[in-house]
């Protein structure tokens, strides 16, 4: 099953996201669309409503319309989605509806030109168990070149299967990526990184790589790409590798194999859904 | 057909079946051997107590440091149920229901009987009476204390967080799920519940098998009835039928009713130990005793009898090691109990709670009783000293005979042992219950049934099959798997909460109120505008 929930915010971004959807749902195929929204407000207050004298209608029905009214701007048609609007509840029962339905892929815009805190998106992406797209005003929403963040922990292998079933084979090319590293056991006997220790590295990454490839991808001709992190942090490397080679989507796990228990998502996907990072971010859960 | 079947029978197979089958393969050895599993009991139990009564010692330890540490660290803040949720008891309640949890059929029973036992044969060298008094109430204190809280709070610290915050049943493979996640639900899930299921049981016969002797005692004390291993059995059975059959009429009410009765009558019968006995002697000792218990407490806590001469040692595999084993394989019993009045505290408030109220309690009561029975000793009003240490069953009523009204305390006593035996079975046949239907607490009144008479049985032939050292020897060995259990529970409760408290700052970020207000103000305006236009055209 490929069920999505698109989160709208009610700003002009809706209209990309919806737009970018669609386009998506032509090549990746989505069997069930969720348009939903989020009121962040417990209450409104009387002195907010009373501006608007003129409203006929609940707060929920309006922003229904709304949505309505964005996505057949945006070409869909009316029996290509549902709409949920959660008002009641808190953070708490929202996260929990989203857990527990059958969707299994969230949506959410990420401004990067447009003015936008992204608070809202980087605190629910913390919450729930369903993995994320943050896709930005300038993605290709074909996503040809897809680069798959490997750093062989298991969900690193989770991220793959994900990929295998959402992604229709074909449909776009597959590269894995490997951010290699000296381990630091080594310097207190080591000072300096000399190349061959760096070269013996790169070979072991080769070889993990592309038995990481051969296991568990469908797309035996996908590239198998390793770089040195020459200690610079991992996203650094990640997002400028993925610019020079015109990376459309980067995907990673929501953790990596070091991450605390603590941490409900792990520090490189914190850093790549960062709003100043262009390039969308698929977070596998 | 199937419908009608699971209105009295609704069980999660793969653990209902193998804890019967192990159950009845028990009973049916034991009965079969007869008399001589009485040697084979005690060779398990000094074989598990002399190997492995460090590691109980060092476990108990590990148990009560992780809860205060827990308590107290940023987790401390975190809420059972959620940010939320609200407590279902007052705080005045909550402690009531604490200091019922830490009433029961154990401290009537050793009450009188552990402190005079010490008393008479001091664990450590002293040199004077008043040293081995000091040390036995030290040694009591020890047992029934914080350790036994510690064991208590954990086990119900995690049943509480997993069922309430995490909305998993409350059932003791849940509490894995950080650790094994949705392989809870799988075979291991199972074999976890089974020991739980199986600890449960046998701790619980442990203590319906010490209450049967002691009713046994205080009715041969007071109406001649023969005290013997026949009597007891046939208590068991009468008892263990009026518990059934205040299950199956429905009369869950009467059974609650019952148990508050006896917190009451628990509480009346202290106040009157407090009043015709040593009143002054018993305040005073009770501050001196919590003095040492402070003092000494690490030194004690970690005490594994090393330096004792050889041929010497083993009192503590009598009694240490025994009482540990005897908390940890009952510990789901009262952790559940504890976990379900608990939904809204915060950890802190948990640890705080049932670490230091029932213990409070539960010393107040052995200087009562124990320390009351010291002091006859002591000054040589009577030596009831030798009577108690050759039959533990019928201490507290040849300590009663030392005071005003001793027929009808005694009558009272025997009725508390029976009321604590009624409310005890019920309540325990509902935990193994619920765990062996998977976490409902709605089970058929059939099931609980077959538990209770389960215990009953289990009790029983413990007590045929080698009275007091067979009970303790079940206790024991389902003891010590079931510890290794509470050593996972804590890395899995400690993951659990750190997640939680993760989640927790991640709801406290602050909302971008502002802009969310513009972005509905622009929509709203929008619309209001077109309706406008609407009604003027």
């Amino acid at each position: 099953m490929k069920n999505v929930i698109v989160f709208l915010d009610m700003s002009k971004m809706d209209e990309i996201v919806l737009k970018q959807v669609k386009q998506l749902e032509g090549v990746w195929g989505f069997d069930k669309i969720c348009l939903a929204h989020y009121i962040e407000l417990q209450e409104l207050t009387d002195d907010f409503s009373s501006q608007f004298p003129d409203l006929d209608k609940p707060l929920e029905e309006i922003l229904e319309d709304e949505i309505v009214e964005k996505a057949t701007q945006a070409g869909w048609g009316a029996e290509d989605y549902s709409v949920k609007i959660h008002n009641k509840g808190g953070k708490d029962d929202l996260t929990n509806w989203v857990n527990t339905s059958a969707y299994n892929l969230c949506v959410f815009g990420k401004k990067v030109i447009n003015p936008g805190s992204g608070i809202f998106a980087s605190k629910i992406a913390r919450l729930i168990d369903k993995s994320i797209l943050f896709t930005t005003e300038t993605s290709r929403p074909h996503f040809d070149n897809v680069m798959l963040c490997v750093d062989f922990s298991t969900y690193s292998k989770k991220a793959v299967k994900f990929l295998n079933h959402f992604i229709p084979d074909s449909s776009s090319n597959f590269s894995l990526f490997h951010v290699y590293k000296v381990p630091a056991i080594y310097f207190p006997f080591v000072k300096q990184k000399s190349e061959e220790l760096v070269e013996e590295e790169r070979k072991k990454a080769v070889k993990a790589l592309d038995h990481f490839r051969e296991r568990y991808t469908k797309q035996p001709q996908s590239n198998a790409w390793v770089e040195y992190a020459n200690d610079q942090p991992s996203d650094k490397v990640i997002y400028n590798y993925a610019r020079t080679h015109h990376v459309d989507l980067i995907v990673v796990g929501i953790k990596g194999k070091s991450d605390d228990d603590d941490l409900l998502i792990g520090s490189v996907a914190e850093k790549l859904i960062q709003p100043d990072r262009s390039i969308p971010v698929l977070l596998v859960q | 057909m199937k419908n009608k079947l699971s209105k009295y029978f609704d069980v999660h197979k793969p653990v209902f079946w193998p804890a019967t089958i192990l159950i009845v393969v028990f009973i049916t050895v034991t009965l079969v051997v007869g008399e001589p599993m009485e040697k084979v009991f005690a060779k398990i139990q000094a074989g598990i107590s002399d190997y492995a009564g460090w590691f109980f010692v060092l476990v108990t330890n590990l148990f009560l440091i992780f809860c205060i540490v827990i308590g107290f660290s940023k987790l401390g803040k975190i809420k059972l149920g959620g940010k939320d949720a609200k407590p279902e008891f007052s705080r005045g309640a909550w402690f009531a229901m604490l200091f019922s949890a830490g009433m029961g059929i154990g401290i009537i029973f050793w009450g009188v009987a552990e402190p005079m036992t010490h008393f008479l044969t001091p664990p450590q060298d002293v040199e004077n009476p008043r040293e081995a008094a000091s040390q036995a109430m030290q040694f009591s204190f020890l047992h029934w204390g914080l350790h036994a809280w510690g064991i208590y709070a954990l086990v119900g610290l995690s049943l509480a967080f997993f069922a309430f915050s995490r909305k998993l049943p409350l059932t003791i493979r849940s509490v894995f799920y950080p650790i094994l996640g949705d392989k809870i639900y799988g075979w291991i899930g199972d074999v976890i519940d089974v020991i739980a299921v199986l600890a449960t049981l046998f701790g619980l016969a442990t203590s319906l098998g010490l209450g049967v002797k002691q009713v046994n005692s205080g009715l041969s004390y007071l109406f001649d009835i023969p005290d013997t291993v026949t009597t007891q059995v046939l208590l068991i059975a009468g008892i263990t039928l009026v518990a059934t059959i205040s299950v199956f009429s429905g009369i869950d009410k009467g059974v609650k009713n019952l148990s508050e009765l006896n917190i009451r009558i628990g509480a009346i019968f202290l106040i009157f130990i407090i009043a015709v006995g040593p009143t002054l002697y018993i305040f005073d000792s009770y501050i001196q005793n919590l003095g040492n218990y402070i003092q000494d407490f690490f030194s004690m806590s970690f005490w594994t009898e090393s330096y004792a001469k050889d041929g010497e040692g083993g009192w503590q595999n009598g009694w240490t090691v025994f009482y540990w084993a005897w908390w940890i394989s009952w510990s789901p019993f009262v952790g559940m109990f504890i976990a379900r009045v608990s939904k809204g505290r915060t950890v802190k408030e948990f640890i705080t709670g049932v670490l230091l109220v029932p213990t409070l309690l539960t010393f107040l009561w052995m200087t009562a009783f124990g320390g009351t029975g010291i002091w006859v000793q002591l000054n040589e009003i009577a030596d009831i000293g030798p009577e108690i240490v050759a039959n533990a069953s019928t201490s507290l009523f040849v300590l009663l005979e030392q005071f005003p009204l001793t027929g009808i305390a005694s009558g009272i006593g025997v009725i508390l042992v029976i009321n604590f035996f009624v409310t005890s079975s019920d309540s325990g046949s509902l935990v193994i219950d619920s765990i062996t239907a998977g976490g409902k607490l709605d089970a058929p009144v059939g099931q609980r049934i077959f538990w209770a008479v389960s215990e009953g049985a289990v009790a029983a032939v413990l007590l045929v099959g080698g009275g007091l050292t067979a009970l303790q020897t079940a206790a024991i060995t389902t003891g010590l798997p079931f510890a290794f259990i509470l050593i996972l529970m804590m890395f899995s409760l400690y993951k659990g909460l750190m997640k939680e408290h993760a989640r927790n700052l991640a709801i406290d970020k602050e909302t971008d109120f502002e802009s969310y207000q513009e972005k509905l103000k622009s929509v709203l305006g929008k619309r209001s505008e077109k309706n406008t236009k609407n009604k003027e055209g």
